[in-house]
Parts: C-alpha cells; structure tokens; sequence
C-alpha cells in the first residue's frame, strides 16, 4: 500500500492548523485470514466470523525506519452470533465480540533531563490496549402480526458481563 | 408534563452516555535494556558541568545515583580538549571552562563497563548572546483564577535562526515547564514572553523571589526541548510519544548545548512583611 500516513515522532496536534507538518509518508502491507461459518435453517440461526491479520507500516522517521504495527492492527477479530426462535411469540439472541486492543507506544522505562523525568520509548505501537469484548443479549416478544402491521417488544442487554472498557491511560501522580 | 418528563429523560439518558470511571491500574511494561543518558552544558558565564546517568526500568525507583568513572572531555574546534574532573558521586563532571559565542564546541564522553567501552559524542555551536531586557510580574486570569506570573522583554536580532529557552527559579528552585521558542514568527522583533504555566494551582505568590535565564541556544537544542515537550513527558495530548531529538552521537539519549545565558531576578511585590533569608537577599 502506497502514501501511507502517521504522525511523526511528538507530533503535535492539539493546537496546530499546520497539520500537515506533523504527518509522514511511507509503505503499508496488510494480509490476513478469514474463516466465516453460517447456519441459516432451523429454530437456532447464527454465524461464527474470525479474522487473524496484521497490518504494518514503514515510513522512514518513524522507529527506526522500520515495519512497525498501525495503529489499527487488529490481530484477532471475533463475532459469533446466535439467533434462538423460542416460540411463536418469543425470539432469543445473544451476540458475542472479541478483538484485540490497539496498538499503542507504552514507555519502556524513564530518565531524568534538568531534575524532571522523562519517559523512555522504544518501538512505535509495540504494545496493546486490553482485548475488547462484549456479550450482548436480546428477546424479543411479538404482539401482533398483521397483514399491514407488525409490532414487537424488544429487549436488549448491551455488555451483559459488565466488561469494562478501557478509553485511556493516563499517568497516575 | 409531558415536556418534563421528556427533559427528566433526556437528563437521564444522557446521565448514562457520560458515565465512566477511573481505576489506578498497573499496566504491564516490559523491561528493555537500559539506555544511557547524556546532559552537557557550557555557558559564557562558566558553566561547563556534564552529567552522566542511566533510564530505569518503569517500575523501579528513578536512579539519581548517575555514572560516575567517565573520562568527559570538551574541545572548542581545533584546540586541545578540557577534561572535566568528577564532581561529587552522582555522575557529574565538571571543569572551570568558560564558552565564547560563535565557537563550536565538541563534547565526548568515555565509559568502559563489562559490556563494553561507550563512547558519546555531540556538538553544539554557541549562538552569539541575546540578552534579556527586562522581567516583570503579569497578572494574568487562566482557568479562572488571578495568576501572576513572570514576563521577560528581550530584543530578537535581525538575522535569522534564534532559538531560545527559558529557565524559570522561583526560590531558588527549578521550575521544569519547557519554555523554548525559535524566531520563525518574531525575527528581528522586542519579543514578550510569558512564563504560563498550565498547572491549575501554579501562581507565583507576594514575596516570592524570581530568577529568570534566557539561554540562546542551537537549533538541535531547540528541537531536543521542543520534541522532549511534545512527546516525552507522558502528557494524555501526546499523539505519538517518543524520545526527544538527539544531538549525541553513539546511542546515548540527551543533549549537548553550547549556549549563551543571560539572567535577570525580581521579587514580587516586595514590602516590609517578606523575609528573605541572608543567601536570598545578598542575590
């Protein structure tokens, strides 16, 4: 993959209109396998995904000039999803993701400059985010069914173990 | 009712959008070998003090304990070099040296440990002197609240290609704000600088005695502290951390900086209630 883009090293970009003095170019490569397995008759209905995959990049400035990962690396991707008709009226499903966390840069250890520390780097996005995940659960109860005219309670649980998901680091004082 | 119930809703709603939490964790941080780290200075008002230390690993307790057993040498281009003599035990060297404006200084730096014998080299061109005009206390309202903070005037020479840090002492004590500017945007101007702090409680208080230094320094030193800001100091803003720009040769981390000083004091609002303890008041 051509014209590549990341931030160069300490960009900054929080309060600078001249973005494009903070931003590299360079190569990218991503491959990958992909398995998707679906069931489409009977009372239980679903699919099963799985996606492994790299994707990397190599801009020159950028550690060391050599491939490191993108930030969107997602090595493992997973969904299953089931769909249970319980009863004329009831239908069940249940929906179950998995990925890996984000390649991020953690510091690799810390020094001090003029009596303030300062924090050592290695390698760009060497490191993970938390693997996200999530079950979610649904019923749904229908009421009527018409020619014209279909209604349907629906109820959902969104995250049903309570993952917590994690946003940011921030450094502890 | 109905627009109150429908406003209690949305609060409601929008109650559960925003709700997160915020938990001390321990992040797992794999060890890499240790790195060495470089801090040079020589200044036109004889300072020539090198420091020689080591990162830790994350987790440990930072190592103030520095290197000591090095043979530092400095050399102005084409002279023989300085060798700076071991200054107390915690990897300083020192050497009465004083830098003149517009020479160009070469640092090396020798250690032989069970590894290896490393050698560090760096060089660094004094720029020729800008000196501070004035330095005054601003009252400025940041975050909500009166702040006085200290303000430098300073002259920026017509040619091209200053760079300048400032170094702020506020009792005597190091404020480590990286304050640096280059003359992109204000060549050849009476340039203003305000010291802002972006800390929530930081004010400078009555009485308090300020000690200002503008350092002109060398382009290479201005991206070392610019890109040591940006990216070094674990701040949430950083889009890409990372280590600062180098100007030593050899694998080290730090900086070498060949540059002039020029340093003003002031007490804030000073009257009869300050007391100033004999060191203070004979500055």
């Amino acid at each position: 993959m051509q014209n590549q883009i990341d931030y160069r090293t300490g960009a900054d970009v929080f309060t600078n209109d001249a973005i494009e003095s903070q931003i590299l170019f360079g190569i990218g490569r991503a491959y990958g396998w992909e398995v998707f397995l679906k069931k489409k008759t009977g009372k239980t209905t679903g699919w099963v995904s799985y996606t492994l995959a790299k994707t990397e990049r190599k801009i020159d400035g950028i550690n060391d000039g050599e491939w490191y990962n993108a930030r969107q690396d997602r090595t493992h991707d997973i969904a299953i999803v089931v769909n249970h008709q319980l009863s004329r009226k009831w239908n069940l499903a249940a929906n179950w993701i998995y990925y890996t966390g984000d390649a991020v840069t953690y510091p690799s250890g810390k020094y001090i400059i003029d009596n303030q520390v300062v924090f050592y780097y290695t390698r760009r996005n060497a490191d993970r985010m938390p693997s996200y995940h999530r079950l979610d659960l649904g019923a749904t109860w229908l009421l009527k069914d018409k020619k014209k005219f279909r209604s349907e309670l629906a109820f959902s649980l969104f995250n049903a173990y309570g993952r917590k998901t994690l946003r940011h680091y921030i450094q502890a004082k | 009712m109905s627009s109150l119930l429908k406003c209690i809703g949305l609060i409601v709603i929008s109650s559960l959008l925003f709700v997160s939490c915020e938990r001390v964790i321990q992040v797992n941080i794999k060890d890499e070998p240790l790195r060495f780290v470089v801090e040079g200075v020589l200044t036109d008002d004889s300072t020539c003090r090198v420091r020689l230390s080591q990162t830790s690993n994350f987790y440990d307790t930072i190592n103030l304990t520095g290197i000591n057993g090095a043979r530092v040498t400095i050399a102005e281009d084409g002279k023989s070099p300085v060798l700076l003599n071991p200054s107390g035990n915690r990897g300083e060297y020192r050497a009465a040296f004083t830098g003149i404006p517009g020479r160009t200084y070469h640092l090396r730096v020798e250690y032989k440990d069970s590894v290896a014998n490393h050698v560090f080299t760096a060089t660094s061109t004094m720029p020729q002197k800008v000196k501070l005009d004035s330095l005054y206390i601003s009252e400025r309202i940041f975050l909500g609240k009166m702040r006085m903070i200290a303000a430098i005037r300073f002259q920026d020479p017509p040619a091209r290609g200053n760079a300048y840090r400032f170094v702020q002492r506020v009792d005597g004590e190091l404020e480590t704000t990286v304050f640096v500017t280059k003359d992109d945007l204000i060549n050849g101007r009476s340039v203003i600088e305000e010291l802002l702090i972006f800390n929530d409680e930081y004010t400078l208080k009555k009485c308090d005695q300020v000690d200002v230094e503008l350092q002109s320094i060398d382009q290479p030193n201005y991206l070392f502290w610019y890109s040591l800001n940006q990216g070094s100091l674990g701040s949430s803003q950083s889009a890409s951390p990372g280590n600062p720009a180098t100007n030593i040769k050899g694998g080290a981390l730090g900086y070498f900086s060949a540059h002039a000083v020029s340093s003003m004091n002031i007490s804030v609002f000073p009257d009869s209630t300050c007391s100033y303890s004999e060191e203070n008041s004979r500055r």
